[in-house]
């Protein structure tokens, strides 16, 4: 299909956004305390 | 992919996220910073030797406290957009044990069709829902994986837990034993019907990097794609299946093969066919 390149462009772009805004937004301290300290 | 090749990598996908060996014999959690990495695979953080974390669990947390947790939702969808469902196929600890399960001779049956469309209802649901109305993690209290990997464990090692071990462990144990004993009947239940990561990761099947190809020049229908499926999809029918866990096993067809998304022709141009024997025509003779 003629529309997939495009679809995972825009996918992979939206996924690699996401990823860095939660970076951004120092999620990952709280993802370290929640799975330490359970 | 070649099934043994599959089976190391499952037995490295349950080893590798499960290393930290001294959680067992300190009964304590591993604390380090590998704790701040989601594991693209349903593994329970609450094992005594998780070295990482569970994406599942991270999304319920913040869900609970009324967040979105943007750093696992970034993760899981790096890994879908990239490989779709292929490491539920190849890397998943508990699609390990389904795939070992169904191999048991006995009885067999085949899930109905619409049970598929529950794990969207249990990652809505049980992952974000529930969660956030109750301010509770309610897929990590009935996970089954959860019960394998964490709960058995620490009732094993620990006297205070086993004292604290109420009505929901019976509850958690009961639903492991369903998905064990109907894991020898169907192919891969849980992660069919339940699964919310499962779930997430089939939303990319379709625009995945990585991509299944099917020929239907060479496709005789012979459908032993189906029998070998470790989910009982006909990759044929639909290569982008929502259900398909790209292990790659239908591959041993030359009608199905891994590709790209950006691979028009994986299988050559059908107007200029390769031949098989001899001299291409107009090629000088030997």
């Amino acid at each position: 299909m003629k529309g997939r390149p495009i679809a995972f462009l825009a996918t992979a772009a939206l996924a690699v956004s996401a990823l860095l805004f939660g970076i951004f937004r120092k999620e990952i301290a709280e993802v370290l305390i929640n799975g330490a300290l359970l | 992919m070649n099934f043994l090749k599959r089976r190391i990598f499952q037995g490295l996908g349950t080893v590798l996220p499960n290393a930290w060996l001294p959680g067992f014999l300190s009964a304590s959690l591993y604390q380090g910073p590998m704790k701040s990495v989601c594991t693209p695979l349903l593994n329970c953080y609450a094992c005594p030797s998780a070295l990482l974390s569970c994406p599942i669990g991270t999304l319920q947390h913040f869900a609970a406290g009324g967040n979105v947790s943007w750093y696992a939702v970034g993760t899981l969808s790096v890994v879908g957009a990239s490989v779709g469902r292929m490491t539920c196929g190849t890397l998943c600890p508990f699609g390990a044990l389904q795939d070992i399960l169904y191999k048991f001779r006995g009885w067999k049956a085949s899930l109905p069709h619409w049970t598929r469309y529950l794990r969207y209802a249990v990652l809505a649901g049980l992952v974000f829902v529930i969660p956030y109305l109750t301010h509770e993690n309610w897929f990590s209290k009935l996970c089954p994986v959860g019960t394998l990997m964490g709960g058995l464990p620490w009732v094993a090692m620990s006297a205070d837990i086993r004292s604290l071990a109420l009505s929901l462990f019976w509850v958690k144990i009961a639903i492991l034993l369903f998905f064990v004993t109907t894991s020898t009947m169907v192919k891969r239940p849980f992660c069919r019907a339940i699964c919310p990561l499962g779930a997430i990761f089939s939303l990319f099947n379709k625009s995945s990097f990585l991509q299944l190809a099917w020929d239907p020049d060479t496709c005789t229908r012979c459908g032993k794609c189906q029998m070998i499926c470790p989910v009982d999809i006909r990759p044929d029918r639909n290569p982008t299946d929502p259900d398909c866990l790209r292990c790659l096993d239908c591959t041993r067809c030359p009608s199905l093969k891994l590709t790209t998304v950006f691979h028009r022709q994986p299988f050559g141009d059908p107007a200029f066919p390769v031949p098989v024997t001899g001299n291409a025509p107009g090629a000088p003779a030997n």
